[in-house]
Order: structure tokens, then C-alpha cells, then sequence
């Protein structure tokens, strides 16, 4: 019963703006993370410069949704950090139209979850600039990104234009979706 | 396998390095800041990291490698030597004329944006590149970078007569005794100076620097509050102020502090070769192991003026009689203009013009007999080549500490008198002291500002204010440390007090160095003030305690 009372309680709280859950956001240099994080932030398109270290923001992406989100640098030498930031949630941004560099991608991305921290933990995958000419379709970054392959976990591809904010939102919502989920299933 | 990968990675990023450290790649390619820290793989230019923000911005975009956080490719690497900024920029820049397309300033972030959308997507100034151009640039930059790093020995450039350069041959013509032509440099002469140091014995100059050093006039503490006894030996000399090799112009400000002043009324004795009582100055105060003897009487002379708040006369190794509220650093007021001084005025180191209220930084002053370091507080200013460092004498209300005119170069480090009286702003980081190596470089400081930092911090050490070798020819081993012991705080006195202009630092290094072994070593004199006295007890190392 009093189990019942604080789950009723904690699904209460989760719509209500209370502690926002954290979500790391992930994916090689020149993604478009920290553009992604800002626009949600300030919906504005900023110019930013690359990241070093990290930038982390409270952001309200959805009404009802507040994710303070960790926006790590991608940098090859900086991906040896990620790991320290492993969280629950993970956005993972793609370069659409960097068709070289998705080999790579699909590593890091491998990387991160075949870590113990990382297990189970539900992957939404941005498949950033997808205004730009040549950029693969969602489907295909999901193909090349190897996720059909990826069965213990949820995730979810997004195709996404981060000037525009277009997308991005929508993926959000789905963080939160399934973040929610995998909170649940884990107790 | 990964240990042959991060040997290639080192290998490149070496080569990288190498490459940005060619002439061409050493600015970025986009706003020519120094230092670029990008490479832009799609056009292989060097660029820095806001550029490299906007490049990624760009449409399409560039994509950017941080030479430092990524991992280049041997075909990257072979990109990069094909191209650099120097083919670069006859391709995206060959029809570029700056006449009808400015360059913009590289601080304008969005006037650069607009340049560089201009050069890349547009391609308002390209020329297609052909196979020759970039096997010129491969060739060009191969070629630099294998000559780089041939460190010849000196001996195969120089042949075998090399051996007959010997070190000591040097110091005959820098060594601190014999030259005495530092302190000709050329700014003096610009100044017809009856009694040019030149014609001093070695040690003269040594003097005529310390009267440089202001702090030595300075370092005479015990002259602090108790009205130095010692008459001045020497006669005002009017024509002192000529001696100062102070670059020409400047020199007016210098001589009329406060504007009042009759020259003759101040004790120039700085200069003058025989005068000696100054010479004394080894005896300063990092010298004497009692140094800090002096600074009980500070302290007591500060206490006192707080309880008699009209009597605040500080003197600062001058030979001062006035009353009223007078701090003359190092210089000699003599009692007929000190009377004039009724309001707070603080000379440092000058004649007192009889401004009241005027803060004088200049250096009439002179050795100031009386002074164990006698050193003549003409500190500021005063010798050298340059430049009166705090300018002239502000005989304003606000403490405008310098109202020198133009001094040469950069020097009055102290800047003019605006308003606040900003003196020089140093950077925390470089070394206070004032250095002499040439002209009081600003950078070196003096005076830096600190906007908080109160406390007449000395360093410890004998430092800064370190008299270059050729400079001012420092006195060997003089080390005359204005060093003011970090722990006796001068306590603020409650009584009104001498601003030394409010808000603001000064910290400077004095104390000569023995021949210009610049210590970097801390601040020196820090002077923060607001509205109450400055207290001392800035700790010493800190350079400028800065905010």
C-alpha cells in the first residue's frame, strides 16, 4: 500500500517540474550538440565554438519535461571523458550529412553502450542537419549506426535541423518517454 | 596497434605543430589573431577557435579539427601540407582587394561572419586552385618544415671562428660600473644637462638611478612620519631638473609640480654626481637588518597621525617640514613651499609644489639627504632614459597622478592624469617590476593598478624595480628592497587620510636590483586606498593583488 501511495506520488511529482532528470548528450565534433542544447535553451541559433569540457543547462524542452542536460565535448580526445558523465538518458547526435565520419560515430556510440554504466539505458539518437545537401535519411543513419542490431535497449532516431529547432523537440518528448519508462523498469 | 597509433598521432601532431609555427600559418587564416588552434579540414587553413565557431556555421559547413583535442589521418596530414594558409589564401582571397572589401576587424564577430560568408560561400574572391599551386604549397611547406627542424650547432653556421666569441668580452661594454651611458640613452639627449652622469665616476650613475628608484627615497621609513632631521646637503640645484634625462617634453611636468613651485625651491639632488650625502643609499633598507626598525616608526608615525590628523606628514626619505597633511615620498619639501601645504597632498618623491591637495609623482625629488637610503626619492621619474614613469606632477584636486604630457613611448607608465589616477594597469601576471630595461616598459608594470588591493604591499625580497644592467645602472648588490615586511601593516590609520588615490593600486616594484636580475618577484608597492589610509599589510608576494 504505502508502496502504491509513493509511486502514485512519484509519477505526480514527474509531471510537475520537480528535479529534472539528467541527460547526457553525446556524439562526435561538429554534431551540433551545443547548438542543439542552446536552441532548446534559448531558442535562438547560436554560433558556437567547440566545445571543451562541457556545457550543462536546465532546459524545458516540452511542458512537463525539465531535463538538465549535459552537453559533453566531442572531440576525439574529449571522448575519453564521456564515460564520467554516464547518465540514465542518453541523446546521441548524429552528423547527418557527414557520411564519412558515421563509421566513427557508430563506434563511439557502440562504446558507450556496451559500458556497464550505460546498460539497458534508453538511446534517442539525433540525426542532426538534415537541411544540409547530402544527408543521410533517419532511416539510413539508423542503419549505418548499426541500431536495429541494438536490442537491449530502447531508442529512437530523430531527424533533426538544429538551427531551425526543427525536430528537436520531438526528441526530446521522446527522451522523456522513455527515460520514464526506463525509470519504472527499474525498480 | 594502439601504441603504433599514438606514436602516428604524435608524429602528426608534431608535424602540426611544426606546420602552424610556419610564418604564414601563424595567424588565422580567417581574423589573423595570432595562435590558431583549428585547422579547417575542407580548405586545410589555420584558423583560431572563434573562427573555427563560425566556420562550422558556415553553409555548407566547414568542418574543423582542434589541432590539439583530435586525431589526424596521414591523408589529412597530406591534405593539410598541400594546402595552409598561404595557398589559401591566393585561392579564397586571390581577387581580394582590401581597398573595396575591407578586412574586418577581428573583434567584430559579425562583420567577420559576413567576410567569411563572403570568401566561402560566395566565393566572391576564389580562384580555382590549379595542380601547381598545390604542389608549390606542398613543395613550400615540405621545405620549411624539413629545414625546421634542423638545428644546425652554432658552430657549423658560425665556422670555426665561433670559438672566439666568448662571453665575457660582454660585460666590458654592458657592465653596470663602468657605463654610465645607459642613463644617456636617448632621451637625454633631447636634455641639455650641465651635469650629465657621464661624466660621473661609476657609481654616480648607480646613484643617479637609485634617485630612480623611488622607493629608495622610499625606503627611508623612519623619515616616515618623523620630520627627517637632516637638512638637505645639497642645494637645491634648479638646474637639476635638466639633469634628469627625461626625454624633452615631458620634462615640464616634472619640474612644476603642482605648478607652484619655483624650481629652485626644490632639492634636485638626485642627479648631482658629488652629492653625497644620498650615497649612503647601500645602507637601504633591504640592506639593514633592521629595515623593519624603520617601519615601527611608520607605524607609529601612522598611529600618531591618527591622533593628530592634522599632523600627517609623511615623508618619504624627503627632508620635509611641512604640516598639514603631506606625504612626500622621497622628495624634500622644503618648509617654505611645505607650508603651503595645507590640504593632503601627497608628493611622491617630488618637490612639493604647494598645491594643496596635489598628488605629485615626480621626481624632483632628489636624493634626499637626510635619508639613510638617501637615494633620492626621484624614483618616479627621475633618471633614466625614460620616462618619469609617473608622470608629471598632478597638482589637481583628484589625485591625477600624472598630468605629464606626452612622455615618450610608453612610458609614463602611469598614465595620465585621468581622473582616477590610473596607474598603468599592470598585468597580474608580469613581473612588478619596474623595469628598467629600457624605458620603464609599461609592461613591466610599475604601479599596476589593482583596483581593490589596498595595502602598500612590498615585496619582500629585494625586488623589482630591478635596475637593468644598462638601464639605470643599478648599484651592484644594492638590492635595495623597498621591501617592506608583508606583516607590519602599516595600520590604516583611522584619520583622514592621504588617498593616494583612492581605489587604486599601485603596485609597482621598486628596490633596485642588483644588476638587473629581475626578480619576478612581487609587487611592491601597493597603494589602494579608499578613502582611508592605505593600509599596509599587504602580503607580500602578491604581485598586484589583484581583484
Amino acid at each position: 500500500m504505502g508502496l502504491y501511495l509513493s509511486r502514485l506520488l512519484e509519477s505526480l511529482w514527474s509531471y510537475s517540474e520537480g528535479t529534472p532528470s539528467r541527460v547526457l548528450m553525446l556524439g562526435l565534433d561538429n554534431a551540433g550538440k551545443t547548438t542543439i542544447l542552446y536552441k532548446v535553451k534559448l531558442n535562438d541559433d547560436v554560433t558556437t565554438i567547440p566545445t571543451l569540457g562541457f556545457n550543462v543547462e536546465t532546459v524545458s524542452p516540452v511542458k512537463g519535461v525539465t531535463f538538465t542536460v549535459w552537453d559533453v565535448g566531442g572531440q576525439k580526445a574529449l571522448r575519453q571523458l564521456w564515460r564520467h558523465y554516464y547518465e540514465n538518458c542518453l541523446l546521441y547526435v548524429v552528423d547527418s550529412a557527414d557520411q564519412t565520419r558515421m563509421s566513427e560515430s557508430r563506434e563511439e556510440l557502440e562504446a558507450v553502450c556496451g559500458s556497464p554504466d550505460m546498460a539497458g539505458v534508453p538511446v534517442v539518437v539525433i540525426a542532426n542537419k538534415q537541411d544540409l545537401p547530402g544527408a543521410c535519411k533517419t532511416s539510413e543513419v539508423a542503419e549505418q549506426l548499426g541500431l536495429h542490431k541494438m536490442t537491449d535497449r530502447k531508442w529512437f532516431v530523430q531527424g533533426a535541423c538544429a538551427p531551425t529547432g526543427q525536430g528537436i523537440y520531438e526528441a526530446m518528448q521522446e527522451l522523456a518517454r522513455l527515460s520514464k519508462d526506463f525509470k519504472q523498469s527499474q525498480r | 596497434m594502439a601504441t603504433n597509433k599514438r606514436k602516428q598521432d604524435e608524429k602528426h601532431l608534431k608535424m602540426l605543430r611544426e606546420m602552424v609555427a610556419l610564418p604564414s600559418n601563424k595567424t588565422c587564416f580567417d581574423c589573423h589573431q595570432r595562435g590558431p588552434t583549428y585547422v579547417n579540414m575542407t580548405i586545410g587553413s589555420f584558423v583560431c577557435t572563434s573562427c573555427s565557431g563560425i566556420l562550422r556555421g558556415l553553409n555548407p559547413p566547414h568542418r574543423v579539427k582542434s589541432i590539439s583535442m583530435a586525431s589526424f589521418t596521414p591523408e589529412e596530414m597530406d591534405f593539410l601540407k598541400m594546402h595552409g594558409n598561404e595557398l589559401n589564401r591566393k585561392v579564397f582571397l586571390g581577387l581580394y582587394d582590401n581597398r573595396t572589401w575591407p578586412e574586418p576587424d577581428s573583434r567584430d564577430e559579425q562583420r567577420v561572419r559576413d567576410f567569411m560568408v563572403q570568401k566561402y560561400e560566395n566565393k566572391r574572391f576564389y580562384v580555382a586552385p590549379t595542380d601547381a599551386m598545390r604542389e608549390e604549397a606542398k613543395r613550400m611547406n615540405e621545405a620549411a618544415l624539413s629545414k625546421q627542424p634542423q638545428v644546425k650547432p652554432l658552430r657549423s653556421l658560425l665556422g670555426e671562428n665561433a670559438t672566439k666569441l666568448v662571453v665575457n668580452s660582454q660585460p666590458s661594454q654592458v657592465s653596470h660600473n663602468s657605463t654610465p651611458a645607459p642613463v644617456t640613452a636617448p632621451a637625454m639627449a633631447a636634455v641639455p644637462k650641465p651635469t650629465v652622469p657621464a661624466a660621473v665616476p661609476a657609481q654616480q650613475p648607480a646613484k643617479a638611478s637609485s634617485g630612480f628608484d623611488l622607493l629608495g627615497g622610499f625606503a627611508d621609513f623612519s623619515s616616515f612620519g618623523a620630520a627627517p632631521s637632516a637638512p638637505p646637503a645639497q642645494p637645491a640645484q634648479s638646474s637639476a631638473p635638466a639633469t634628469f634625462p627625461i626625454s624633452s617634453a615631458p620634462l615640464q611636468p616634472f619640474s612644476n609640480t603642482g605648478g607652484l613651485q619655483p624650481l629652485s625651491a626644490t632639492p634636485l639632488n638626485a642627479a648631482p654626481p658629488t652629492s653625497t650625502p644620498a650615497s649612503s643609499a647601500p645602507t637601504n633598507f633591504s640592506a639593514i637588518s633592521d629595515k623593519y626598525a624603520a617601519l615601527a616608526d611608520l607605524d607609529s608615525t601612522f598611529s600618531t597621525t591618527t591622533a593628530a590628523p592634522t599632523q600627517q606628514t609623511v615623508n618619504w626619505g624627503g627632508s620635509d617640514s611641512t604640516v598639514g597633511s603631506t606625504i612626500n615620498w622621497g622628495g624634500s619639501t622644503p618648509g617654505s613651499t611645505g607650508s603651503g601645504d595645507t590640504g593632503g597632498s601627497i608628493n611622491w618623491g617630488g618637490s612639493s609644489g604647494g598645491g594643496s591637495g596635489g598628488l605629485g609623482w615626480n621626481s624632483n625629488a632628489g636624493g634626499v639627504p637626510g635619508g639613510p637610503s638617501a637615494v633620492g626619492g626621484g624614483v618616479f621619474g627621475a633618471t633614466s632614459t625614460a620616462a618619469n614613469p609617473f608622470g608629471g606632477g598632478g597638482g589637481g584636486a583628484p589625485p591625477a597622478m600624472s598630468q605629464a604630457a606626452g612622455m615618450p613611448g610608453q612610458a609614463n607608465p602611469f598614465g595620465a592624469g585621468g581622473a582616477p589616477p590610473a596607474f598603468g594597469q599592470a598585468p597580474a601576471s608580469t613581473p612588478s617590476s619596474f623595469g628598467y630595461q629600457q624605458q620603464f616598459p609599461v609592461q613591466n608594470g610599475g604601479f599596476g593598478m589593482a583596483s581593490t588591493a589596498a595595502g602598500f604591499a612590498y615585496s619582500s625580497a629585494p625586488a623589482t624595480y630591478g635596475v637593468a644592467p644598462q638601464g639605470f645602472q643599478a648599484q651592484p648588490g644594492m638590492a635595495q628592497g623597498f621591501g617592506m615586511p608583508a606583516a607590519q601593516g602599516f595600520g590604516p590609520p583611522a584619520g583622514p587620510p592621504p588617498a593616494y588615490g583612492a581605489q587604486q593600486g599601485f603596485g609597482a616594484g621598486w628596490g633596485q636590483m642588483p644588476g638587473g636580475a629581475q626578480q619576478p618577484s612581487a609587487n611592491p608597492f601597493m597603494v589602494g586606498t579608499q578613502s582611508s589610509m592605505p593600509p599596509y599589510s599587504q602580503p607580500y608576494n602578491q604581485p598586484y593583488s589583484q581583484p
